[in-house]
């Protein structure tokens, strides 16, 4: 009887499961959504900024506008204000305007080029009659290009004052006015009376330069057509040996060659997408915390991945909401102040391209929603959330910078970089001028790291630490403790890679800066500029974390792992350390050759080319150091320091908290990318390789349960390459050498890789070193194990 | 019912790992109430974390209705209502929404959830509130949505950490009755109160936890006879000032979990 109610409660409680499962995502979401959207603070972002924020924006654009331009007016021409200071009446100075006005624009129409023999004036010769700039601001030429028009001469505004020594600076700088034109009578020796109009404008101004350029130019013309209708009188053909034809062309925006006003569109579009979705975000992960609601959330029987994926669908819809409205803002805005043109470069404001944006925004939302509910679920209240998310949000806008950099096109690894991608996308989608396999990558890719950011999200979220964890203040963080430590706390260990960060660019600034201290610049002796190396390399990664270490009661032995190893570990480093070179420069070439799929054989053999040739100075300036200091600076320094921190400090820190491999990958990561910050520039090539070596230097601190093996493998590695690169011309001496040192022989890239092999495999099988411990690092052991466990 | 099997916990902190319960056993049975009794800091939310799966204990587990807090996490949720001082509720959302929503989550038939919304809120008196945003409601009216939100699903076990915390003494009254009602009905209940008082009339049993352990277990009359006092008051009042001669006198034997 019993097992029979216990069976049928089963049938139930699956039965129930599965109602939970249909019914839960949708009112999940359809909570979060109401929890949200019925919050006063959401109701400002979505609806109050696009109201207010547009409008404002539009007229500080237009203030902006006129101050360049000079006057736009109703019929969205450009006019711009000359002052005139002339000899003769004000009624002569209108009557010649109205001239160089009038001749201007019947050379520069149609009909008149088609018809010149009805032209008194342009008739001497069609050909000499089409002025030399024929690109200036004619209104049919610049209508054509995209940007405002400018009215003919005879509109704009004159101010006509009798003639005076005014100081031109003076008065541009006092009066509103964007030229100043002084006509003077003057008279040529022996020859007829001349007029000479001084022109006079702000060169900072692009009004002055424009307007000044737009008088000269008719003048000019004028000039020209005097001299030749006189020539032709006197029956002297007008001929001139050269002929300047010029062809102003509409060239289409955002084909990723040139930058315009339109390639900021996207990065406008991850301000919206942003500002939409930070709210929620916070407020659905942070806030339910800070509320006390979360607790309640987590302990009902619910997917953790189910209550992240209901909130992102909230956040999504704010976000696409919020962005929405500023695009109705934005362009009710545009269409209404009539700057379609000088913002969108001359298309039209569609409904086709208002759908493109909403699409490309459904595309934004999605992105930043999931990467701000990863960030915001760390967090334990709003203050905190909001502290993570400015860095982030301000780190958004350098890959927008970079997408509107010319030149760059959504091929090859930026396809899949995210969020340049998606800003490279949106800028081809706007331009009309999408290719379909890099633009699905884009996508596919994007959605790739958003399922992976939830996953991550949904690890983090209502989990232990967050959920009741206690807000650590800085003072925590830096204060010191009261009782020694055996390892480095994680947040001890996370801080001190943060700040080595600022610490290493600056030691590669001072070394950038050193040969200025030797007067003539680039002589610093060979032995000095390599003991500096090794100096900062001693101070950044030994010293340093040695400091916080010992502020913060971290015993030196079991915190940075020194400590005897068996002799297995021993041989392995020496093996390895000598053996694994070859594999490493095959892993350099392998990442050539993975480039060259993305740009082509001809470009990566240029990057190539030039990394060649600037190992190629290196060496030889390096082989003028003694091979003592090349021995100290390249191979001893940056081992013993390196390892010291990476797998030292930092691992050992990681170990205490999490999975070993976990932490193994993360200690090696970190390496990587730190010597790929070895120059003023990354040099990416340097990644894999040094982040698989620092894998097996992690793995092998690890299982010796010491950095000395580590040390030694590290010294040998270096200090093969340095010295066969150092030794190199000696080498090529001898037969069996390889005589292009950088194609190494298939077979000793074989027996490398098989060393390599081997090594990893050894270690993988091998046990862990717990033998002969002190009693200083049992505990460390025990710590790290008791974590371990809890962990699994 | 509830089964507690030797759990322990630790906290790492800056000045070192600090145990907050340590090697804590008991059982509660089908329609019993145990009064989960001590100090602050003793461990009594800690251990009830514990037994829900929110805090995954270091050493030991915890076993309701045959399934283990730290293997099937959501089965024990399914058959635990949680209700704790600590809970916030859904500022924006009505009463009716927040229990129609939980009793969603707890995978009850949505053609029993209008009903049973109904009877919770006419058993609680909230009958009128239940289409106001509960940011309009009082800390009273507040913790009876919470008490109804975690009985929505109707649980044949309760956890209840210090549910009348805040409440005025009628506010408190109904909750206790809803307890013996709840008893009545055969529910399982751990109850943490420092309603002394109240404890007395309402649990079957007791379990003293004190300096992370548990220090006394058993009926009002065997805790009587152990401690030679008569109510829970002058036991918890002797407890108290030995823990302070401790203090003075030498280092306490386990560090405390302050409001962890």
């Amino acid at each position: 009887m019993e097992s029979q109610e216990a069976s049928n409660t089963e049938t139930n409680s699956s039965s129930q499961t599965k109602v939970v499962r249909r019914a839960s995502l949708w009112r999940l979401a359809q909570k979060e959504l109401r929890e949200t959207l019925r919050d006063r603070r959401t109701i400002i972002t979505l609806v109050a900024m696009p109201l207010i924020v547009y409008p404002i924006l539009s007229l500080v654009f237009k203030t902006f506008l006129l101050s360049n331009i000079g006057v736009l007016s109703e019929d969205n021409l450009i006019r711009y204000r000359y002052a005139i200071f002339a000899e003769t009446s004000r009624e002569q100075v209108e009557v010649l305007m109205g001239q160089l006005s009038d001749t201007w624009e019947r050379v520069n129409t149609k009909e008149i080029q088609s018809e010149p023999s009805q032209q008194g004036e342009t008739s001497v010769d069609d050909e000499q009659s089409t002025p030399p700039d024929s690109n200036s601001e004619s209104s049919t030429d610049v209508a054509k290009r995209g940007s405002a028009a400018v009215a003919p001469l005879r509109e704009h505004e004159f101010q006509i004052f009798s003639f005076q020594e005014v100081d031109p600076t003076q008065f541009l700088e006092k009066e509103d006015v964007d030229v100043l034109i002084r006509f003077r009578n003057s008279r040529i020796e022996n020859g007829p009376p001349q007029i000479s109009a001084e022109v006079f404008f702000d060169q900072e101004k692009p009004a002055g330069r424009n307007g000044s350029r737009f008088f000269s130019e008719r003048l000019d013309l004028f000039n020209r057509l005097v001299l030749q209708e006189r020539l032709r009188r006197a029956n002297v053909n007008p001929f001139v040996p050269y002929k300047v034809v010029q062809e102003p062309l509409a060239i289409e925006q955002g084909t990723g060659k040139t930058m315009s006003l339109a390639s900021i569109i996207p990065l406008i579009l991850v301000l919206m997408t942003i500002t939409g979705a930070v709210y929620p975000a916070i407020d659905l992960t942070a806030g339910e915390r800070e509320r006390g609601t979360l607790e309640t959330l987590i302990a009902a029987p619910l997917p953790r991945m189910r209550v992240l994926v209901a909130k992102m669908t909230a956040v999504i819809t704010v976000a696409v909401l919020t962005a929405t409205l500023n695009v109705v803002g934005m362009a009710t805005t545009i269409w209404a102040f009539q700057l379609e043109s000088t913002l969108l470069g001359g298309q039209d404001l569609t409904i086709f391209i208002v759908l493109k944006i909403f699409g490309l925004l459904a595309l934004f939302a999605t992105f930043f929603s999931a990467v701000l509910l990863v960030i915001t679920s760390f967090a334990r209240s709003f203050k905190e959330a909001q502290a993570y998310l400015i860095p982030v949000i301000l780190l958004s806008l350098a890959p927008g910078l970079l997408a509107m950099t010319p030149g760059l096109s959504l091929d090859g690894p930026l396809a899949v970089c995210p969020m340049i991608n998606l800003l490279l996308l949106s800028r081809d989608v706007l331009a009309g001028n999408v290719s379909i396999v890099p633009a699905a990558l884009a996508v596919f890719s994007t959605l790739v790291y958003v399922a992976l950011a939830i996953a991550a999200a949904a690890t983090v979220f209502g989990a232990d630490s967050i959920l009741y964890g206690s807000q650590s203040s800085w003072k925590e963080l830096f204060s010191r403790p009261l009782e020694e430590r055996n390892v480095a706390p994680v947040n001890v260990a996370l801080v001190c890679l943060y700040l080595l960060f600022p610490i290493n660019f600056i030691a590669i600034a001072l070394l950038g800066r050193l040969p200025a201290l030797f007067g003539d610049g680039t002589t610093v002796p060979i032995n000095l500029y390599l003991m500096a190396v090794a100096l900062f390399t001693f101070i950044a990664f030994f010293a340093f974390p040695t400091l916080l270490a010992s502020h913060q009661r971290i015993r030196i032995g079991s915190g940075f792992g020194v400590r005897g190893a068996s002799l297995r570990f021993w041989s392995l480093a020496v093996v390895m350390g000598l053996g694994l070179w070859p594999v490493v420069m095959a892993m350099i070439n392998g990442w050539y050759e993975v480039l060259t799929l993305f740009y082509g054989a001809e470009t990566t053999q240029g990057w190539q080319d030039t990394l060649s040739q600037y190992c190629d100075q290196q060496a030889t300036r390096f082989r003028d150091a003694s091979p003592f200091v090349i021995g100290i600076a390249m191979a001893i320094a940056p081992a013993c320091c390196e390892e010291w921190f990476f797998r030292g400090l930092f691992q050992r820190g990681l170990l205490s908290r999490i999975r070993p491999w976990v932490a193994i990958a993360a200690s090696a990561a970190a390496f990587g990318i730190f010597h790929t910050l070895s120059g003023s520039v990354a040099s990416f090539d340097r990644l894999i390789p040094t982040t698989v070596m620092g894998v097996v230097l992690g793995l092998l601190a690890y299982k010796a349960n010491s950095i000395l093996p580590g040390i030694l493998l590290h010294s040998l590695h270096n200090a093969s390459v340095a010295f066969i690169a150092y030794f190199l011309p000696d080498l090529n001496q001898l037969s069996w050498f390889p005589q292009d040192a950088e194609h190494i022989p298939v077979l000793w890239t074989i027996t490398s890789a098989i060393i390599g092999v081997a090594g990893l495999l050894v270690l993988l099988l091998g046990t862990r070193q717990t033998s002969h411990l002190t009693s200083e690092s049992t505990s460390v052991d025990n710590a790290i194990d008791v974590s371990k466990s809890a962990d699994e | 019912m509830i089964q507690i099997h030797h759990l322990t916990k630790r906290f790492s902190t800056p000045d070192g790992v600090i145990t907050a319960v340590d090697d804590v056993s008991f059982e509660v049975h089908e329609g019993e109430v145990y009064g989960l009794l001590g100090p602050n800091g003793a461990g009594k939310t800690t251990t009830m974390r514990m037994i829900l799966g929110l805090l995954r204990a270091d050493e030991g587990f915890a076993e309701i209705d045959g399934c283990r807090s730290d293997q099937q996490a959501d089965e024990v949720k399914r058959r635990v209502g949680f209700i704790s001082a600590s809970a916030g509720i859904y500022q924006w959302l009505t009463a009716r929404e927040i229990l129609m929503f939980f009793a969603d989550v707890y995978g009850m038939e949505p053609e029993l959830t209008g009903g049973r919304v109904q009877e919770l809120s006419t058993l609680l008196d909230f009958t009128k509130l239940l289409d106001r945003r509960c940011a309009t409601l009082s800390t009273g009216q507040k913790q009876r949505v919470n008490l109804a939100r975690a009985l929505v699903h109707d649980p044949p076990v309760m956890i209840m950490d210090e549910p009348t915390l805040g409440l005025d003494v009628v506010g408190s009254q109904v909750i206790f009755e809803y307890i013996d009602l709840l008893k009545s009905r055969g529910k399982s209940i751990i109850l943490c109160t420092h309603q002394l008082d109240q404890a007395e009339r309402v649990c079957d049993r007791f379990g003293f936890l004190f300096q992370s352990r548990m220090f006394a277990e058993g009926t009002l009359a065997q805790l009587q006879n152990q401690f030679n006092k008569s109510s829970l008051m002058d036991m918890f009042v002797e407890l108290i000032a030995s823990q302070r001669q401790n203090e003075t006198t030498e280092a306490p034997a386990v560090v405390q979990a302050n409001g962890v």
